[in-house]
């Protein structure tokens, strides 16, 4: 048969192969092998999680001190690398004494750098890391096989994504800085800012397609390429790789977790492509999809005095229906990939079977499901009527059932196990209370009443990053603990770990926590000197300091972050060595593998004849029954798509 | 994949089966792509009668007005429903005979019907804005 | 070391994983059109009623193209079935003329259709001063044809026809640019001025250059407004040429405002008429013009940008939304189109990855193409749609 002579050559080619060296750049740089794809995808993400995080940490001492300069060196570094668009020299003047003088961020500065964070956070950051990074090096090895099923459309979907780096990080330094309109770039505004033909803060002509608007646009069509050709393999992948006797009920919960993730972004990221190619069509070539007729920006002008003219007849609201017709189901492209990293390391540190697996792969369908029926309800303040928003505040309610569901499930899967607290552990259990808080914060947004007065505050805010930091990226800091020596053949430091997760869940609950009261209050987030001036008799002194609160603890969480770090590099090198191949005694396929895995992953062939999560089994003569190890009594199993090769 | 080219598991690489395929089918070509010529015939067809009906103004005769009338279609709007109406099943032609749909497997059927679903929740967004507005904030408003 | 599945079927989901990968692809294909088809439904029902455009393709080239795509789709399924049965010519053959109609389908758009559209003028008069131009609008006795009642209370508001441009290569790209106040232009020719540092001044001379390019268009207009002694007539004489558009022929429903044919959307009367032959002498808008080559004396129809909707120039996306969702759309399907062709040349060619195949993995060539062909066929589905939304209804 075609798939048993496959693995048979698979089990004699593999040692061929390990003679042939590739080179460093077939090996390193242009490889189709999707673990190093994998890789290059985790640390271009991690890379990009630093430097999004970095310009947040700008924003919070603007935030936190009313605009205030930079202390001389750092802002004097910045202002040389972002330019004149972003920082500027200002000397505050107190009573005829210069109190203060530096290089502040510009009011421009604050809305570049509050976009590019949204952008690469979300579209750079977590999901190439937590999807494309953890799902291209664990999941066909999870399932059993040798590759992704197109390796070079793999290939082709990481370099696409480098492309879009590229844009990304290029247009900081066009004349008008980065894209300027929120992550969302919501025109008319995005329409108007960083507008062709206007001056920039140092005189330059902006150009007609190198501004950062026009780029950020190119990058996102990039970006949305690569996710596509991801989502292609992933699911062919899991669809017709998965090894003989993996059934769909034995699939390890993280692998449901990537299938149900690369169908939404298969379905949900073409509209946001299609809108992307409309806002191209505005900025360069100047039509009108998203200008209203008799749209006349009188701030916004060209190096003439000229306002941008348009023929209008558009609809900034069609933006919005496409953009969030992605960016919703986006949301849980962030967090399935986390709860699904969650799962595996819950079940093998409580080292009992997860509570709930099959309600659990049912909640997730419905979660996707749902995902694509609610996106309206980030669109409250539109002008909707009552009767469309009901539809959407019965729908996004609805879509809380599934979640809790998933973290019920998980919760429950804590009772009566013999955890063990090891690094990966810590974090898997602080996302399930962050998770649950992120979570039931936003029940009250999905009430048209409340999001009114919510709308834009800090409390939307505090919501999200509550399910996205200490939710996903928790699960990634998890991910990586974990999956870290099956790559690398070394353990990462267990006492620097520690260190690294108590740090960061007290200084990321001190920044985010205090969020929820400022809100509540009014805060709005888009005050770049954090409501200092303008708004402080509408939100009261109390509120504006606890800026400087927030502020001091995300430092404190940037600071923190330099222990992983180092820890991250400097395993690599002196860490401890692997003691087995399953360092963890776990029981899904990826631990069947040498360490770390080469070129073709396995090098016998694998069968699969239980269930994902087999710890504990009553009679076994260990605590773990790997999925490949065959039942003592039992026959093979009949329900296999191939028969194994030993019985062929 | 067509019942031509579903290849049976057991059977293995190989000349001497091709070779046994090719014999088993010469001289049939005219009737393997007699559907295929035929539903190409009728897409020109479909296509004719496409843009002559478009010539014909439905809106003029009272017996379209009142037809239409009963589904909240008036004036331009009866054209283009039934161009569309045509455009759909000439778009079902190609998908079920070109494309093989009518053989496919649950497989390509699953997640195409989802999709489907979710492109008519697309095709849709305009009642979103349309349906409910609340006066003064519609996009209609110029 | 081989990944399985790639050639034949995996046997409990009966598929190969390029079947399965370019269905999951199409997938992803129905949404991106669904997408751009959504927009086109908001941008034609957010269009002021009868505004939407009708009449501006032609219909018997688009019929044209349609007919080559469709056989192209045939030929596709041609060459597959030949291919399966072992006959390397007729499988050639077919796919050369799938490939072939796919570049004549190509040729027509960007070669008369996309051109044909560069070289037309078309502009909306606001809606305040249509009366100035009621002679080529006819809003007054607005034909009143049964069934279209809707349309009474919507004034006709577009002007199309063609610029001089045999004489005055720059009209086209002069019409596009939007009414210019004198302070803006006197803003433009100051930059620089008060400059002493020599670096700065070259920055804002190069500005100052790039504005004037782009707001005056016309070389010698330019270079008349540099010179250090501007005579204030000349100045006004360029600022009104500058501001206003010299039509010199008309579309036929500007040319017959009156006929009632204009409400039918279907029945919009085509071809153009110059401005001497509509015995407007007497209009205020209407002046006569002097050919420089021929020495003839021509009438033109003279338009005041301030009474138009901004956009107004050549019909390109700028005019208005149907022309942004109809070269968005074409565009990106001519795109497809593109891509197939390559494709298909790339399996048509006799090279290792393309018809070589054949003899060495006959069944890995069938799935190509039978993948490539699925392709095809999305392409040609989509544009079953296209044709019908934009050429006819």
């Amino acid at each position: 048969m075609a798939h048993a002579a496959d693995h048979e050559k698979d089990a004699h080619g593999h040692d061929d192969h390990a003679h042939h060296d590739p080179g460093f750049w077939k090996k390193w740089v242009f490889t189709t092998d999707h673990k190093m794809i994998g890789i290059q995808y985790a640390v271009t993400g991690l890379a990009f999680l630093l430097f999004g995080f970095g310009l947040m940490m700008v924003m919070r001492w603007s935030i936190a001190h009313g605009a205030a300069p930079l202390p001389n060196a750092l802002g004097g570094m910045l202002h040389a690398f972002f330019g004149d668009d972003v920082f500027k020299w200002t000397e505050v003047v107190k009573d005829g004494v210069v109190t203060a003088k530096g290089w502040a961020l510009t009011q421009t500065g604050y809305n570049v750098f509050g976009a590019m964070h949204g952008t690469i956070m979300v579209f750079f950051g977590i999901v190439p890391i937590a999807f494309a990074g953890f799902g291209n090096f664990v999941m066909p090895l999870q399932i059993g096989a040798i590759d992704m099923a197109f390796p070079r459309i793999n290939m082709a979907s990481f370099w696409s994504f480098f492309i879009s780096c590229i844009f990304m990080i290029w247009s900081f330094f066009v004349p008008g800085s980065a894209a300027q309109s929120g992550w969302t770039n919501y025109p008319p505004l995005a329409g108007a800012a960083n507008m062709p033909g206007s001056l920039s803060a140092s005189g330059e002509l902006l150009g007609h397609w190198t501004n950062g608007g026009t780029l950020w646009l190119l990058g996102m069509v990039f970006n949305i390429t690569s996710s596509l050709l991801g989502s292609v393999n992933f699911i062919t992948t899991i669809v017709q790789l998965r090894a003989p006797g993996m059934t769909w009920g034995r699939l390890p919960f993280f692998c449901w977790a990537q299938f149900i993730t690369a169908y939404l972004l298969l379905l949900a990221f073409p509209p946001l492509e299609s809108a992307a190619v409309m806002n191209l069509f505005d900025r360069v070539f100047g039509s009108s999809f998203f200008m209203p007729s008799g749209l006349n920006i009188t701030l916004i002008h060209d190096a003439a005095g000229n306002v941008p003219t348009y023929s209008g007849g558009g609809s900034p609201i069609l933006w919005q229906h496409l953009f969030w017709f992605l960016a919703h189901p986006e949301v849980y492209v962030l967090i399935l990939p986390g709860i699904g990293m969650i799962t595996e390391i819950i079940a093998c540190n409580t080292r009992k079977p997860i509570w709930g697996y099959k309600a659990m792969v049912g909640a997730i369908f419905v979660l996707a499901f749902l995902s694509f029926i609610v996106w309206a309800h980030h669109m409250y303040m539109t002008g909707m009527g009552p009767k469309v928003s009901a539809f959407f505040q019965t729908t996004t309610i609805l879509i809380s059932v599934p979640s809790v569901i998933l973290l019920t499930a998980l919760l429950l899967s804590l009772w009566g196990g013999s955890i063990r607290f090891n690094t990966p552990m810590l974090f898997a259990t602080a996302f399930l209370p962050m998770f649950g808080i992120g979570g039931l914060t936003g029940i009250p947004l999905a009430f048209n009443a409340v999001d009114l007065y919510m709308h834009d505050t800090y409390y939307v805010i505090a919501h999200f990053h509550y399910v996205i930091a200490p939710g996903t990226i928790f699960a990634i800091f998890a991910g990586v603990y974990h999956w870290y020596p099956k790559a690398t053949g070394r353990m990462m430091s267990e006492f620097l770990g520690k260190l690294h997760f108590w740090g960061s869940l007290i200084a990321i609950n001190c920044l985010f926590a205090p969020m929820f009261i400022q809100g509540m209050a009014g805060m709005h987030r888009r005050w770049y000197d954090g409501g200092a001036a303008a708004y402080v008799s509408t939100v009261g002194q109390n509120m504006v300091d606890w800026n400087i609160t927030i502020s001091k603890a995300a430092w404190w969480l940037g600071a923190i972050q330099l222990i992983f770090v180092f820890n991250f590099c400097w395993s690599m090198i002196r860490g401890r060595k692997v003691p087995s191949d399953n360092p963890w005694h776990a029981t899904t396929l990826e631990w069947d593998t040498p360490t770390p895995p080469p070129h073709g992953n396995f090098i016998k062939d694998i069968v699969v004849y239980r269930g994902p999560y087999e710890y504990s089994v009553p009679g076994a003569d260990k605590d773990y029954s790997p999925q490949s190890e065959p039942p003592t009594n039992t026959p093979p199993p009949a329900h296999a798509p191939v028969a194994a090769p030993a019985h062929a | 994949m067509s019942e031509h080219t579903a290849t049976k598991p057991t059977e293995t690489h190989g000349h001497a089966h091709d070779e046994h395929s090719h014999e088993e089918h010469h001289g049939s070509m005219l009737s393997h792509v007699k559907p295929y010529l035929i539903i190409g015939a009728a897409l020109f067809v479909f296509t004719l009668i496409t843009v002559g009906l478009s010539y014909f103004d439905f809106a003029e005769y009272s017996l379209f007005r009142k037809l239409f009338g009963i589904i909240g279609v008036h004036g331009m709007g009866i054209n283009i429903t039934v161009g569309l109406i045509v455009a759909t099943f000439k778009v079902c032609l190609v998908g079920a005979w070109f494309m093989h749909l009518k053989q496919e497997g649950s497989t390509i059927w699953k997640p195409l019907g989802l999709t489907l679903f979710f492109c008519f929740c697309l095709l849709m967004l305009f009642l979103l804005a349309h349906s409910d507005p609340i006066p003064s904030t519609s996009f209609t408003q110029h | 070391m081989e990944i399985p599945y790639t050639v034949r079927p995996r046997p409990d989901t009966g598929l190969s994983n390029p079947k399965l990968g370019i269905w999951l692809f199409l997938a992803s294909e129905v949404m991106l059109f669904g997408g751009l088809f959504a927009g086109y439904i908001f941008m034609r029902l957010g269009a002021e009623p009868w505004m939407w455009p009708h009449g501006w393709l032609n219909v018997p080239v688009g019929t044209f193209n349609t007919f080559v795509l469709i056989a192209s789709s045939v030929t596709v399924i041609l060459s597959w079935e030949s291919l399966k049965m072992r006959k390397y010519k007729a499988f050639r053959s077919w796919l050369a003329a799938t490939w072939i109609c796919g570049f004549a389908f190509l040729t027509i758009k960007l070669s008369y259709e996309w051109p044909a559209k560069f070289h037309h003028f078309g502009a909306y008069v606001q809606k305040g001063a249509a009366h100035k131009y009621e002679a080529i609008l006819g809003n007054e006795n607005q034909g009143d044809v049964k069934g279209h009642e809707a349309r009474k209370g919507y004034p006709r508001l577009f002007i199309g026809g063609h610029l001089d441009t045999e004489t005055d290569k720059f009209a086209m790209a002069s019409a596009g640019v939007p009414y210019v106040q004198e302070a803006a232009l006197d803003g433009v020719l100051a930059i620089g001025k008060d400059e002493n540092n020599p670096a700065k001044l070259a920055n804002l001379l190069k500005i100052k250059d790039a504005m004037l390019k782009k707001l005056v268009v016309r070389d010698e207009d330019i270079a008349a407004l540099k010179a250090p002694n501007l005579d204030p007539q000349k100045k006004a004489t360029i600022l009104h040429r500058m501001n206003t558009i010299s039509i010199h022929a008309v579309d036929a429903e500007n040319a017959k405002p009156y006929d009632p044919d204009n409400d039918k959307a279907h029945f919009m009367p085509r071809g153009q008429i110059v401005i001497s032959e509509l015995g407007l002498k007497d209009n205020p808008n209407v002046h006569a013009v002097k050919n420089a080559e021929t020495g003839k004396e021509d009438q033109h129809f003279i338009v005041d940008k301030r009474d138009l909707v901004a956009g107004h120039g050549p019909l390109i996306p700028k005019l208005n939304t149907y022309l942004a969702t109809y070269f968005m759309i074409t565009g990106l399907h001519g795109l497809h189109v593109l891509g197939g062709c390559l494709v298909f040349i790339y399996f048509w060619l006799p090279i290792k990855g393309g018809a070589k195949l054949f003899h060495t993995n006959h069944q890995q060539l069938c799935n190509r193409i039978e993948v490539s062909g699925l392709f095809w066929h999305l392409v040609d589905l989509i544009w079953i749609f296209v044709f019908p939304i934009f050429y006819l209804l």
